[in-house]
């Protein structure tokens, strides 16, 4: 690359794109003044509600015949509410909808209870109002009344708690309740898990889902809890304790994160999100117009004439979206500081950020990485897009699949010192989180840097080989398959139908009741999905079935081969488990809790066998090695194929741990059907796998706890199993070369 | 026969690309020529002939899939930077930067060509006064007619004096008048010494300034030589009938 | 005068030539099926995986100092869910473990004379920049409270005070609201901004289009040339881009509504039990009248403004900044649980369609203020069209030859007396 050649480009560059008005308004100045009013309509409306909410009055309801002393217990509680500072802070609960189905705050013994006394006097200011109501609960229903009381006496509460009880008894009896007895009963029982007879009951109503009901009688719990602890220290006080209650047991925190940690705690998993998406918002629009957009203009062409070579046009191009990313970036976190720094909003208390300059220093360094892989896949889309235009299609995959990358900052397990470290933007996004904690790992953050750049290095090229390529410069466009529709329009929309047939597999158990249950599932997939899917593709694209399906016969080799590759297929998939399970570990607890779901034992063993090895050999095999393959086996190299057949197929199996095993079953058999072409021995497989694999698990024979040494044993056959298949091989038809630049290859 | 002295050369160039729907699609089947220096070469086609496919082979846009293509005895495979540095490519469909000035346009490429850095401002200035762009050279383009525009794109050929210029189609979409002065320019390159390698499928304007004619049809080049060889092969007087009849003989 | 016929042809070529563009197909029809679904799933995965990690671990916690007489206290600790007690080492080998992550928690116990002789003091060392640490600290935090509870309890015991009169008085919550009707206020929560937003972005690409796009694709000419009245294509494009709009704004309703339980399930865990996500389809003709006529009013709105742009790209640049803003002040606004329509939030475009389509999922209908609602929005239609109509009468405009921007039409052109001299 010639310095001087990149030098000059790049100005050329960046002077075109400066005097591109609409770039210059919506990626630089727009996002700077988006960004203040985002937070100052934020600001507003927090404070807006907040005055509202202080103006409001709930108005409520007591009932029953303890009503006078309930009253008498608010009625404390509000003096002493008065009496305290009335400072306003933030509840927690604000806006969060989550919040909302909470049934922790629907009283029972959690709320019994008594706070610790943490000092500082937390109490909103609000005011309750008292209205008559004959029928409360068709007030609350209507609205009239925000919430009511039910007060009942000890005797009441007794008799009802009776009546409770016996109903109990009569159903299966409540699974909660007998365990959590079960275990106190080891302890003690005390006021705070359990109402003794003859202690009256108030029992606040209210709705959930209306806001003012939920906070009001929230607020009127917490009044009522704070008089009820009054009375407790005084009742206390009365029987002779000397000390204030409050002083048992006490209780302090040592920290031994720094405050600057701590902060960090929180900021730290925003930082790389919110970086992200400025360095994703700031370079996008200069990216699309930078490959895409000449292309457009037909100014590339002339561009391609020029005794430049194109990692030179790639590399200046790439300086000029790298320089509006930093700008953007740089900019807004000047403008974050201007507007939070100087206190013109308020952040919340733990966002206190106190950042070291050290700590300044490492996060600009490790997010120049981020801003090059970022700029650099901006700049491959751009460069693989046709039009402007096809490039904003791709824009938001390609965001989404980044801010998922960078939200394993979040994963709170995962440390740098793991595999994740080679995870492009994820390793960032990991890198920053303990940065902000205090924790550099200096070899790690080396690691993490080289594989953006790696990442980034790759994209280039393959950039500059999208100049290449033949799609882009001529003209002819590829939508003459959707012209001719039908079998030619098959390969461009096979994965489409994948896409779909994954989203109702996904969607469907959820909204159909029937389908919560095992054999509704199965029926479901198997047959509503896979085998209808497989059939209207052949149906709509009028493809030859038999050549969709891979009906072939194949060599009688072959059978001994898949005999030997059932169990060593899953034998050595336990090593591939036990690997994955380095990089994604998963609580023994979920595991087992699935495996119990996945593989019930009340099923006779036939019918197991016909729903999980049977059904799924023969439909899912038509469906993935079948329609798939075919759809696919002339877009991909054969190495690619494999790969991405198996990942399909493992993704249709959700959870994500069993991503992994499931990948890799696809792979082998999707190896076994490019092959052989031919659909039989996959099936025979897949069944067959399936199969072992559950008598393995209805037998309580577990595997993993064999000595590796056995394990080793089975390798062997597994690699000799493969190379029957290869010695036998005839195969699938039509497969691409393996490799680019073969002769006569139609790809290259 | 192949030597340094051929501007260009080309032996069983051979174009084929993979498109989804259609399989592999032959655009350029093993054609050969060559241009001798200080002359027009035509290549006269119809529309989808190959013509542009060949032309991006020769200025590295395409890469061939066989044969070989030699510009200045630099193959265009082998070392594409260095052949582009010998060449000036010029079609109606490419663009310009709309948001340069024309000044700013000529002198891009002429740096970007590898023009001396020094002697640049005075090759903008020959060719600024050569095309007549003096009033609005400093006008961005994106202000410019087609016409102004047209000239701009040629000046920003030749920024880098180039021996060798290829012209794809260069008068489509352009009036009388403008391809006119297009062939005048043509006319006048040739008299400075330049090779001058073209295609059309404009029969009057081949017989009018090549020196010698390759037809191309279906991506092979059917017959080639000087008009006159060509006339005494067919036998017919006017190039559209010589066309013609080499056309319905391959068919 | 509006000829329907012409009308309903210029619709029909718009509308099949959108389906057979392959950015408005995706971005009206593919997103909201597949986004959805798509989102669930990585949010699904990543959550379960986050839970996890921090619901099911079991934090290992180190207890120090004066165990024997805190005994009551340190098996409460040890039989607490998901807490393991690991031996003891010394005090600072422990810190030095907590901050690497080894340890999560250090309980010391001292002596202390608080309320009786056998009263302790518990000081918890913990990391608060580690996620298991901080977890681990409210375990036993809450064993502590619980523990303090029972001690006074004992202590008021001893003194002749019994359990019964120590509790008081028994306090409880009950949430009344029915499954369906939580289910319904979440949804009312997340899906009227999120429909709204994706009927602003499916209902921008065909505006620009069928506006900017084919003036840069030259065929705006051809379209002007058909014989028939200007404002039989212009109603054609505008019913077209409308429908795209309000096609976009339901199939993103049926797609979340369809896809919410799976996406609550990992963030509610068990208490997804409690809850059901049911549409509620006596809304839902209600719900199509305000998204369509909220399609209706941004079709209206993003016509008018890319009528000033010549390419699809100036389009876009001319109306995002008004995108941004329409999706911006809604999406803050919807940020409330509580905010409920009034009569001065009917008026205001856009969150008031939000507003009555979030209560109309939760079963709310003010009838007077929907009412109010709808007839602001058909005000607030009937103004752009206003504009639109006044627009088509300048010839520059029309043909993209206008230099001005929408603010210098607005000034020069619109508020002048005599348009058609202007």
């Amino acid at each position: 690359m010639n310095r001087a050649t990149i030098g000059l480009l790049y100005r050329n560059e960046m002077r075109m794109l400066l005097r591109d008005r609409r770039t210059v308004v919506l990626s630089i100045l727009l996002p700077l003044l988006v960004l203040p009013a985002i937070l100052f309509g934020f600001k507003f409306m927090n404070e807006w509600r907040q005055e509202q909410q202080d103006t409001t009055t709930y108005r409520y309801a007591v009932v029953g015949a303890y009503a006078d002393s309930v009253r008498a217990l608010i009625a404390r509680g509000e003096t002493r509410a008065a009496g305290g500072p009335a400072e306003n802070v933030d509840l927690v609960e604000n806006g969060d909808p989550a919040e909302t189905g909470d049934p922790a705050e629907d009283g029972g013994p959690a709320g019994n209870a008594e706070p610790a006394d943490t000092g500082d006097d937390d109490r909103q200011p609000a005011s309750f109002l008292e209205v008559e109501a004959a029928m409360p609960d068709s007030s609350l229903e209507a609205g009239d009344l925000d919430f009511y009381l039910e007060a009942l006496t000890g005797s009441e509460a007794d008799s009802l708690d009776l009546a409770r009880a016996a109903a109990d008894t009569a159903e299966t009896g409540d699974g909660d309740d007998t365990t959590e007895h079960g275990e106190e009963a080891v302890v003690e029982v005390t006021v705070a898990d359990e109402r003794y007879p003859g202690v009256p009951v108030v029992r606040v109503y209210y709705r959930a889902n209306r806001d003012d009901s939920r906070r009001g009688s929230a607020l009127l719990v917490d009044r009522m809890m704070d008089a009820r602890k009054q009375d407790r220290a005084e009742a206390l006080r009365e029987s002779g304790l000397e000390t204030d209650p409050d002083e048992a047991i006490r209780l302090s925190r040592v920290d031994v994160a720094t405050p600057a940690q701590a902060a960090g705690f929180y900021f730290g998993r925003l930082l790389p999100l919110l970086l992200v998406f400025l360095t994703l918002t700031g370079a996008s629009v200069a990216a699309m117009d930078s490959v895409a957009g000449e292309k457009e203009r037909g100014s590339l062409e002339t561009l391609l004439t020029t005794s430049v070579r194109r990692i030179e046009i790639i590399a200046a191009k790439q300086l000029t979206i790298l320089s509006v990313a930093l700008f953007i970036t740089l900019a807004q976190a000047g403008n974050l500081f201007v507007y939070l720094g100087l206190g013109f909003i308020d952040l919340p208390a733990e966002m206190d950020i106190d950042v070291s300059p050290v700590a300044v220093l490492v996060l600009f360094v490790m997010y120049i990485p981020v801003a090059i892989v970022v700029s650099s896949l901006l700049l491959l889309i751009s460069a693989y897009a046709k039009t402007y235009k096809e490039t904003q299609l791709y824009l938001l995959p390609v965001f989404l699949g980044l801010m998922v990358l960078t939200a394993a900052g979040l994963l709170p397990a995962v440390s740098l010192r793991s595999l994740i470290a080679v995870v492009p933007v994820a390793n960032v996004s990991v890198a920053v989180r303990e940065i902000m904690v205090g924790h550099y790992d200096i070899p790690m953050l080396l690691v993490a840097s080289a594989s953006m750049l790696l990442a980034a290095f790759l994209m280039l090229r393959w950039s500059s080989r999208m100049l290449d390529n033949e799609r882009l410069v001529t003209a002819q466009d590829m939508d003459e398959a959707d012209l001719a529709g039908g079998a030619a329009l098959f390969p461009k929309r096979v994965l489409l139908w994948f896409l779909g047939m994954w989203a109702i597999v996904i969607i469907a158990p959820s909204n159909i009741d029937a389908l919560t249950r095992l054999e509704g599932q199965w029926a479901f997939n198997m047959f509503g999905v896979f085998f209808l899917g497989s059939l209207l593709m052949i149906q709509v694209h009028r493809l030859d079935w038999r050549q969709a399906l891979a009906i072939r016969p194949v060599r009688p080799q072959v059978w001994l081969a898949v005999l030997l590759l059932v169990p060593s297929t899953l034998l050595t998939g336990i090593f591939v488990v036990g690997l994955s399970s380095v990089f994604l570990p998963f609580p023994e607890e979920l595991l087992e809790q699935f495996a119990s779901e996945l593989l019930p034992d009340d099923f006779p063993l036939w019918q197991i066998m016909l729903m999980m090895a049977l059904t799924p050999g023969i439909v899912e095999e038509m469906a993935f090695r079948g329609l798939l393959l075919h759809g696919l086996h002339r877009r991909l190299r054969p190495v690619v194929l494999i790969l991405v057949v198996g990942i399909i197929f493992g993704l249709f199996h959700q959870a994500l741990f069993r991503i992994i095993p499931t990948t890799y079953l696809g792979v082998v058999i999707t190896t076994v059907a490019v092959l052989t072409g031919s659909i039989f021995p996959c099936m025979l497989l897949h069944a067959g796998n399936n199969a072992f694999a559950f008598l393995l698990y209805r037998y309580g024979v577990e595997i993993e706890t064999w000595p590796p040494e056995l394990l080793l044993l089975n390798v062997p056959v597994f690699v000799f199993a493969l190379y029957l298949l290869y010695r036998y091989r005839t195969p699938y038809p039509g497969l691409l070369p393996f490799r680019k630049g073969v002769r006569g290859d139609p790809a290259d | 026969m192949t030597t340094v002295n051929d501007p260009v050369f080309v032996k069983d160039l051979t174009k084929t690309y993979y498109d989804e729907s259609r399989g592999s699609v032959h655009a350029v089947r093993q054609i050969g020529f060559t241009c001798n220096p200080g002359e027009i070469f035509g290549l006269l086609g119809a529309n989808g002939a190959g013509k542009t496919t060949t032309l991006r082979m020769l200025t590295t846009i395409l890469k061939p899939s066989a044969g070989t293509a030699k510009i200045m005895g630099y193959d265009v495979a082998e070392e594409p930077v260095k052949v582009r540095r010998h060449v000036g490519f010029y079609s109606a469909t490419t663009a310009l930067y709309p948001r340069l000035t024309a000044r700013e346009t000529i002198e891009f490429f002429a740096r970007i060509n590898g023009y001396d850095a020094s002697r640049t401002p005075a090759r903008v200035d020959e060719l600024v006064e050569r095309f007549g762009i003096e009033e609005y050279a400093r006008a961005r383009i994106d202000k410019l007619s087609s016409g102004m525009k047209q000239k701009v794109a040629i000046a920003r050929t030749l920024a880098h004096d180039p021996p060798i210029l290829v012209f794809d189609e260069p008068t489509v979409g352009l009036d009388v008048l403008n391809a006119l002065e297009m062939q005048a320019i043509l006319t006048e390159l040739k008299a400075q010494g330049k090779t001058i390698l073209f295609s059309t499928h404009i029969m009057s304007e081949a017989e009018k300034l090549c020196d010698r004619i390759a037809i191309i049809h279906e991506g092979r080049i059917l017959a080639s030589g000087t008009l006159e060889a060509l006339r005494e092969r067919t036998g017919a007087h006017y190039l559209e009938d010589i066309f013609v009849s080499f056309i319905q003989e391959a068919a | 005068m509006l000829n329907l016929t012409d009308t309903g042809l210029v619709f029909l070529r718009e509308l099949r030539g959108a389906l057979r563009e392959r950015s408005i197909v995706i971005n009206v029809v593919l997103v909201p099926l597949f986004m959805y679904p798509v989102l669930l799933w990585v949010a699904y995965t990543g959550l379960s995986f986050v839970i996890g990690q921090t619901e099911n671990f079991t934090a290992r916690v180190m207890i120090a100092g004066e165990v024997e007489k805190g005994a009551a206290l340190v098996r409460k600790i040890e039989d607490a869910d998901r807490v393991e007690r690991v031996s003891a080492a010394d005090l600072e080998a422990a810190e030095e473990a907590i901050r690497d992550g080894r340890l999560d928690l250090l309980v010391e116990l001292a002596p202390w004379e608080g309320v009786g002789a056998d009263d302790i003091e518990v000081r918890i060392t913990g990391d608060s920049s580690k996620d298991r640490s901080r977890i681990a600290m409210s375990r036993v935090e809450d064993v502590v409270n619980r523990h303090r509870t029972a001690y006074l309890e004992r202590a008021g015991r001893e003194r002749g005070l019994n359990g019964s009169a120590y509790q008081m008085i028994w306090i409880e919550r009950e949430n009344v609201s029915t499954s369906r009707d939580m289910g319904r206020f979440i949804l009312g929560m997340a899906v009227p901004i999120l429909v709204i937003i994706m009927l602003i972005v499916g209902g921008m690409y065909p505006a620009l289009d069928a506006t900017a796009g084919e003036r840069e694709r030259s065929t705006w000419e051809t379209t002007l040339t058909a014989a028939t009245d200007r404002v039989n294509i212009l109603a054609g494009k505008y019913l077209y881009v409308a429908t795209l709009s309000t096609t976009a704004g339901m199939l993103n309703f049926l797609a979340m509504s369809l896809s919410m339980r799976t996406l609550m399930a990992p963030l509610l865990g068990d208490r997804i039990q409690d809850l059901s996500f049911t549409i509620p389809w006596s809304a839902v003709p209600l719900i199509f009248v305000v998204i369509m006529l909220l399609a209706l009013f941004v079709s209206a709105f993003l016509m008018v403004v890319a009528s000033f742009a010549r390419t699809f790209k100036d389009a876009q640049s001319l109306a995002g900044p008004f995108v941004t803003v329409m999706i911006l002040v809604p999406a803050v606004f919807m940020q409330f649980p509580g905010l409920e329509l009034t009569t001065w939030l009917a008026c205001v475009p856009i969150i008031n369609v939000c507003l009555v389509f979030r209560e109309a999922i939760g079963g709310v209908y003010q009838w007077p203020l929907i009412g109010l609602t709808l007839l602001m929005e058909v005000l607030y239609i009937w103004i752009i069209l206003r504009i639109a109509a006044a627009i088509t009468r300048y010839e520059d405009i029309m043909t993209g030859s206008y230099e001005g921007g929408l603010g210098g039409f607005l000034k020069h052109r619109l508020l002048r007396r005599n348009p058609s001299r202007g």
